[in-house]
């Protein structure tokens, strides 16, 4: 499960930044990415939400900083993420 | 099907309603290497200006765009720069040249202190800042006018989920929900006094999904975007909507089935008195469906009967049930036999002379809409919810049928077809043409420049698709510039016969260019085609360029995939073909004093009264 799940949150980000999913870490950011801007950032919190039929914080939404964070919510939010 | 055309209607049909922000990626990623000829999609631009982050409303408007055959391109102009953009002659939005423009303008951005300071203020300063946003608007829009003639979508202001006021709202003055309300008055009016500038009725949307659900604070508070993310596809279809209705694409002829979407139950096995029909559950649902059609009747919808059941056994029910709110009267075709519906409709598009892309078919059952799909996908197929309680709302909400304006032609559509169908029973028994044109005894009446026509005629030109000669489209505005220009005939006919009135059914605008003759716009209802009508009408018109002074009469071609019935009627009436241009479009001229006989009026046809 929390494979799959990595996987479909790569895939998340990579559909909205327009970019490969095998290029993605969980050091991928809005420095290394160049579409993450503030817009796509929003976009991915709320393709996140609605994927994995969770609910975000606006705060939460300002401290992730890169897929790692993302993965870090998850897992919190008790969706089991490698 | 070409594989364009069935990527397209694939990647539709596996969208979720609304779409999740991943699918509408996904899906414009897809579709965006589409060939427009091959997935018979219509390229168009949109300009658009906004008071708040639309981006994402963009997306969807491309992704929602494909269902209604366009592929979308747009302009997107600065943020907040609204009335520079309108009123800069080199603006982005005026070089742009799109095919359309979006103003997507917030009252709580132009004027914040209408619904963040409300209380604060006294009478006077609400007025005055009225007065000033619907002055400063008005002036960028007629500014915007002077160098484009673009049609404009124009959203409107939404009222507050909690006015300021509270319960009191309503009993002060100023109220705030009045003061809004107000305004979106004002911006009719200036929509009417610039032209062509169309509503987009954000406060009803507001109101349908719920004012407190429009908006999701995150999305504003983080990125200025107004509108929750599930509500965008909504918002996006409100534009949409409001574009089909001005470029003419309203859908005409509702075709319905009848077991289990008219009434409850199976005729051929329950009978007459077995079907659920009344004023309990379900036979209340059933009647609601049926007063929501009547409505659509009254507003000009044509109603066809499509089931597969014994004809004299649905005749039965429609002339002597006494719960049944639909009548024999309201329906223009009963397409009731054991064949296959898509073959059915064919034939009644053929005796209505209209398009299938005009007709939507209301059916329960999933195999007979899978079908009608399979069969003739530009029928618009809608397959009812299994509980019945929702079939009034699922045709309440069809807004294929929207249409700007409404004439009293439209009213009364209904009753013409079904005289229609009676004039076709007459032409089956006469002889000949001749001694049928004789027989049906008809009249014309032509005015010219009347103004109370103005509706009928601009709504001519944004319907008539077939027998139209430039497909120019015309709102009402422009079509009172038009009967006042001191240069140009605006002429309507209407058209009379044994039958009845068949009402405003043409029209011509032509210009005169010294002693020549230009025709501008030529159209005739399909209704009312191959009567000679439309030769007699011409006739008219010649006749009166050549008593003025007139020595040619001329006018130009443009085809279209959809004006086929027009192409031969140029050479027919007796015009020569002076020119080919490029783009396609032909030049055809008629010599006044040439005393050929295209200037006689059909003997079988009386003009009653003519005014010019």
């Amino acid at each position: 499960m929390s494979q799959e799940n990595r996987a479909k949150l790569i895939e998340i980000v990579a559909t909205l930044l327009e970019t490969d999913a095998s290029s993605i870490d969980n050091n991928s950011s809005p420095e290394t990415i160049e579409h993450w801007d503030s817009m796509n950032h929003l976009n991915i919190c709320v393709a996140v939400e609605q994927e994995f039929g969770i609910q975000l914080q606006t705060d939460e939404m300002a401290t992730i900083q890169n897929v790692g964070d993302l993965v870090t919510m998850l897992n919190r939010k008790n969706v089991a993420c490698a | 099907m070409s594989t364009a055309k069935l990527t397209l209607a694939t990647t539709l049909h596996e969208l979720s309603e609304p779409p999740t922000t991943i699918e509408i990626a996904r899906a414009s990623k897809q579709l965006a290497g589409l060939d427009c000829n091959e997935a018979g999609l219509k390229p168009l631009t949109i300009g658009i200006a906004s008071s708040f982050t639309f981006d994402p409303i963009i997306k969807n408007l491309i992704v929602r765009g494909y269902s209604d055959g366009l592929k979308l391109e747009s302009y997107l102009a600065p943020y907040g720069q609204y009335i520079p953009e309108l009123m800069s002659p080199q603006s982005g939005l005026v070089v742009a040249k799109s095919d359309v423009v979006v103003l997507a303008i917030r009252l709580q951005d132009a004027c914040p202190a209408l619904y963040e300071r409300f209380n604060s203020q006294d009478a006077a300063s609400i007025e005055s800042i009225c007065n000033e946003w619907t002055n400063t608007f008005r002036q960028a829009l007629k500014a915007f006018r002077k160098h484009s003639d673009t049609p404009i979508l124009c959203c409107n202001y939404e009222v507050p989920a909690y006015p300021a006021l509270g319960l009191a709202d309503a009993k002060c003055t100023p109220s705030q929900n009045e003061t809004i309300a107000s305004l979106n008055r004002s911006l009719q009016e200036t929509a009417l006094q610039v032209g062509n500038v169309h509503i987009v009725d954000i406060d009803a949307l507001a109101s349908r999904v719920g004012r407190t659900r429009m908006v999701d604070p995150k999305l504003w508070f983080w990125g200025r975007i107004p509108i929750a993310s599930e509500h965008q596809w909504a918002y996006a279809g409100e534009v949409l909507r409001v574009l089909r209705a001005v470029s003419g694409k309203s859908r005409k002829v509702l075709a319905l089935d009848c077991d289990n979407t008219l009434w409850g139950g199976v005729l051929g096995d329950v009978g007459k008195d077995g079907i659920a029909l009344g004023h309990d559950y379900p036979g209340n649902a059933f009647v609601a469906l049926q007063k929501r059609a009547l409505d659509l009747y009254h507003r000009g919808v044509v109603l066809v009967v499509a089931s597969k059941n014994e004809h004299a056994a649905v005749k039965d029910v429609f002339e002597n049930h006494p719960e049944m709110v639909l009548r024999p009267e309201h329906i223009s075709h009963f397409a009731v036999n054991w064949e296959p519906k898509p073959q059915n409709l064919q034939r009644v598009a053929d005796t209505l002379n209209l398009n299938l892309d005009s007709f939507v078919f209301l059916d329960d059952h999933p195999v007979e809409c899978a079908m009608m799909r399979e069969m003739l996908p530009q029928v618009l197929t809608v397959n009812l919810p299994e509980d019945p309680s929702r079939f009034a709302e699922t045709l309440a909400r069809l807004d294929c049928f929207d249409q700007l304006g409404i004439s009293d032609e439209d009213r009364r559509r209904g009753e013409m077809y079904r005289k229609e169908a009676a004039r076709a029973e007459f032409k089956a028994e006469s002889d000949d043409l001749e001694s049928f044109f004789v027989g049906l005894d008809m009249r014309i009446n032509i005015a010219c420049n009347d103004e109370t026509n103005v509706a009928r005629a601009a709504q001519l030109t944004q319907r008539t698709n077939q027998f139209n000669m430039t497909t120019r489209r015309r709102t009402e505005s422009e079509m009172i510039d038009l009967m006042r220009a001191e240069d140009t005939e605006v002429c309507t006919i209407r058209l009379t016969d044994r039958f009845g009135d068949n009402g405003i059914v043409g029209l011509a605008i032509v210009r005169r260019e010294g002693n020549n003759a230009v025709l501008d716009t030529f159209l005739m209802s399909c209704r009312v085609l191959g009567r000679s009508v439309e030769n007699a009408f011409l006739a008219w018109i010649g006749t009166q360029m050549l008593q003025r002074g007139g020595t040619t009469l001329e006018g130009r071609f443009i085809e279209t995939l959809k004006n086929k019935p027009f192409a031969g009627f140029f050479e027919s009436w007796g015009m020569t073909l002076a020119e080919k241009s490029d783009d396609g479009s032909q030049r055809w001229v008629y010599d006044l004093n040439s005393a050929a006989d295209a200037l006689t009026i059909p003997k079988w046809i009386q003009i009653e009264t003519q005014s010019s």
